[in-house]
């Protein structure tokens, strides 16, 4: 086992440096010069030269990816002109934000979603499970700002019961705190939360219809442990897959909803780093989505070894 | 607040109950009545806001002069002090440095830590002494004497503890602003040197004349900081401000807010409010939103659609920017080289239509001239220099340029809605009358890499972008048309004309206003007759503002005045 997870540690390594040199080259390709984006049109000539010469873009490009590469291996990841701090400790302190809002809308997606699947795939075929698997579609569908705006319409404005916008202050308390992420945290939570529900019912149907749980059941053994536990049990690792994929698509799902409800994260920085042409900021970014990315599918197969020991033997 | 949070975490429960897609039905019901005071106050609020909705009065007459900034809340009733002022802005600030700053967003939170030496007025026309008491300018108009209050101290920082504010401290930073600056702020190429004479006494010694030089110290730019705060911070500074004004800088939480709070040791008027919050919101909807639940008091810079909402809630507070918004030729080459094809081209456009068509809200006024209407060099009798809308006249005289059947030509604009709108509508026009328009919309960024400079090849005849600048003709005259500025992007089209670079050069060097304005009204009859560009509209500043929000000033740079000698805002209770 242990092997195997170093193995699948190494294939990681090639994957990031192709994410590094493709964000290089496209960061490259945007129009504007990085140089006049920070001193505004009206600046002189020479000021302008010596911000290129600073920020290393009078070199040449090969130069530019030398620079940057062995900048990266030393573990430094460049200085962000726009606000004028280290990337990696910007990067750093923003994750936690980012990082809250998207576990409390996976957590929240994760158990809704997969309690009604189960419900639904006990049901199937009743109402229940036609009107929720139409809400489901919905929620999959239904884009994020627009459901935002609607939510705060009803919620904040209508009723006054919740903030618009911002990250609550703990020195408000937790009410405060509470109360600030529940709009964006259901709104950032509704894609995969129809998705779990969704992946959970199939899975669970096809599960719940195979012969071993028709043993069970013959043997007398009471419905809610089937369901619960032997069925849920195998009905779980394409689950697994879904949760993997959706954690790393919540993280980036988050730059829309960070920005409609000015939540100060990884999404908002993202935004001002590609107006202001701050490359390395770019950059970085990306590079640390890739890694939570690709982190996320390390976690995944290693789930699948603790969920299904069969995958072993591939 | 209690009680919110437990309806709040009540909320919580209640959402996730009704689960999955949007508002389950059952959930909200419950929610609905479980507010309805709640409701009731809002609508009493919603009253009080009614009356509050101002824009400036019609600013479209042909014989408009714009003056008025507008003001809002009751100024007669009894002011009640305390409360936080929370202003909402689309964007964060990224340096708040005067010798640093590029943006609008960081002058607003600027002008209210740091002072200048003199400061506009409330019409946005004069200049009105701050830190000066008054100057003497000599009679070459190479020697300015600045006498500067007594009575001024600087905040406390890190290394400045309240002390007293001298002509030492007005030499550094003017001559920091004219070094450092990366855009220019104080005349830098007129502007020499400063001298001390006394603590309150300071001549400022220019090596050339600059008319504009005394308009030029309003800008938040050469704002008066303590030497050993810039020093000692280093590159931090721009995050650590300290200077003279009402309000110290607190906190600046990045890309969430900045926190100022009422200084304890300023000279002029105790502000009312206890502490300013400016609050970033990327969505203008959602800073509506959060002015109609209160969060934030006051929404600067509302874009689009949200701006007739805000007209529609009684929160909307509008006023012409001094901003020119203009699409200009290249003067140089291509078809367009050929003044006749110019005055073709603006003929063809009805430019009233134009204006009404692409501000659907409101949100913008017709302009005639290259010159802002608040400047007191605008001659409003050469509006009549701008051809009528003459579609048949305009095809006779491309007739008469020599091309019967029209032409192709190109038109570069950032990819903005007002824009697109623009080129669409001008499609439509000069197809009329035979010239195909090729629209080329971009990034801004990429924008301003293409066009400056633009006018030595064909590629781009013609831009739309808009220009702003303090009501000083200088600054929109001299960017425009000056040789000097040829390859800047206010003079993209490649202006260049020896008889006009000797008018303005003489307007610039002199300082009396009246005889100034005599020669830029000449200028500006000479440029009117050239057809340089289609100089179509001032876009306004908008803003969304509650009810509780009084003696509020919208001025036309839409500035963030909260403590001034003709305004003090203060908040209901």
């Amino acid at each position: 086992m242990l092997k195997m997870m170093l193995k699948r540690f190494l294939q990681t390594i090639p994957t990031l440096f192709i994410v590094v040199t493709i964000t290089f080259c496209l960061t490259r390709m945007l129009p504007g010069d990085p140089a006049v984006a920070i001193l505004g049109i009206e600046a002189k000539q020479e000021d302008i030269e010596a911000m290129r010469a600073k920020m290393n873009l009078d070199k040449s490009l090969p130069e530019q990816y030398r620079l940057y590469i062995t900048g990266l291996v030393k573990g430094d990841f460049g200085y962000s002109y726009s606000y004028r701090q280290d990337v990696f400790g910007l990067i750093i302190s923003r994750i936690p934000n980012t990082l809250s809002l998207t576990l409390v809308a996976l957590v929240f997606a994760f158990f809704i979603g997969t309690a009604v699947g189960i419900a639904a795939a006990i049901k199937q075929n009743t109402w229940f499970d036609y009107v929720f698997m139409v809400l489901a579609l919905v929620g999959v569908s239904m884009p994020i700002f627009w459901m935002a705006l609607m939510l705060v319409l009803q919620f904040s404005v209508k009723m006054n019961l919740l903030p618009v916008m911002g990250m609550g202050d703990w020195s408000k308390g937790f009410g405060d705190v509470v109360s600030h992420m529940i709009l964006p945290g259901f709104c950032l939570a509704t894609i995969p939360m129809a998705t779990f529900a969704r992946t959970t019912r199939s899975s669970m149907i096809e599960t719940l219809s195979s012969d071993y749980i028709r043993c069970l059941r013959a043997r007398g053994i009471r419905e809610w442990k089937v369901i619960m536990i032997h069925g849920l049990k195998n009905a779980l690792p394409p689950l697994v897959t879904v949760l993997g994929l959706q954690i790393a698509s919540t993280f980036t799902g988050a730059i829309i909803t960070e920005g409609i409800f000015s939540w100060p994260g990884m999404g908002t920085m993202i935004n001002t780093a590609i107006n202001n042409r701050d490359y390395s900021l770019i950059q970085g970014t990306v590079l640390f989505s890739a890694i939570m990315f690709v982190f996320c599918n390390m976690l995944v197969d290693m789930a699948y070894l603790v969920l299904n020991p069969k995958v072993k033997e591939v | 607040m209690k009680r919110k949070s437990i309806m709040a975490l009540a909320m919580a429960a209640v959402m996730a109950a009704s689960a999955l897609a949007g508002c389950g039905g059952s959930g909200s019901s419950g929610g609905d009545t479980a507010t309805t005071a709640a409701a009731g106050d809002t609508t009493a609020a919603a009253g009080e806001t009614t009356a509050a909705a101002k824009v400036n009065p019609d600013a479209n007459a042909a014989g408009q002069t714009l003056d008025a900034a507008i003001s809002i809340g009751q100024t007669d009733q009894e002011a009640t002090p305390g409360g936080t002022l929370v202003v909402s802005m689309p964007s964060a600030p990224l340096t708040l440095d005067p010798a640093g700053y590029t943006t609008m967003y960081e002058n607003h939170i600027m002008y209210n830590v740091l002072e200048t030496l003199f400061i506009y007025d409330k019409e946005y026309k004069e200049s009105i002494p701050c830190l000066a008491t008054g100057y003497e300018v000599s009679d070459d108009g190479l020697t300015y004497t600045i006498h500067l209050r007594d009575d001024v101290y600087f905040q406390n920082g890190q290394y400045v503890k309240g002390r007293k504010m001298t002509a030492e401290d007005v030499k550094y930073s003017l001559e920091r602003s004219k070094e450092e600056s990366p855009t220019d702020r104080v005349c830098r190429d007129f502007f020499d040197y400063a001298e001390v004479v006394d603590d309150t006494t300071v001549l400022l010694h220019m090596s050339s004349p600059a008319g504009p030089f005394i308009t030029q110290l309003t800008e938040v730019g050469t704002a008066i900081v303590p030497k050993e705060e810039v020093e000692g911070w280093g590159d931090e500074f721009g995050s650590h401000i300290v200077g003279t004004g009402p309000f110290t800088l607190e906190e600046i939480v990045t890309d969430e807010k900045v926190v100022l709070k009422k200084s304890d040791n300023y000279w002029g008027t105790e502000p009312y409010v206890d502490g300013i919050e400016f609050r970033i919101v990327s969505d203008s909807n959602q800073a509506i939103n959060a002015v109609t639940t209160g969060e934030v008091d006051i929404a600067m810079y509302l874009q689009g659609e949200s701006i007739k909402r805000a007209g529609d809630e009684g929160l909307l507070l509008q006023t012409p920017s001094s901003a020119i918004t203009y699409v200009r030729f290249n003067l140089q080459n291509g078809p367009t080289a050929d003044p006749k094809v110019r005055q073709a081209l603006t003929m063809a456009v009805d430019i009233d239509a134009l204006v009404s068509g692409i501000y659907q809200y409101g949100e913008g006024t017709r302009a005639y001239q290259p010159l802002t209407a608040y400047s007191w060099g605008y001659d409003t009798a050469l509006n009549a220099l701008v051809p009528a809308y003459d579609p048949d006249g305009a095809k006779a005289l491309l007739a008469e340029a020599g091309y019967p059947d029209g032409f192709s030509m190109t038109i570069y604009i950032g990819s903005t809605t007002y824009r697109e709108k623009m080129a669409q509508m001008l499609q439509y026009y000069w197809g009329e009358i035979g010239v195909k328009l090729d629209i080329k919309s971009s990034t801004m960024a990429e924008w301003s890499a293409t066009v400056p400079d633009s006018w030595q090849g064909d590629t781009v005849n013609s831009f739309g972008v808009s220009w702003n600048s303090n009501p000083d003709p200088y600054g929109f005259l001299d960017k425009f048309f000056s040789t000097a500025t040829i390859h800047a992007s206010s003079n993209s089209g490649g202006y260049t004309d020896p008889e006009m670079d000797k008018m303005l050069n003489e307007a610039f060097a002199m300082t009396d206003e009246a005889a100034r304005k005599e020669i830029y009204v000449k200028a500006m009859e000479k440029i009117m007759n050239e057809y340089t560009g289609i100089y179509y509209a001032y876009e306004c500043r908008n803003w969304a503002i509650s009810g509780r929000v009084h003696d509020a000033v919208l001025r036309a740079d839409s500035q963030m005045v909260v403590t001034s000698p003709f305004n003090n805002i203060w908040l209901s209770q």
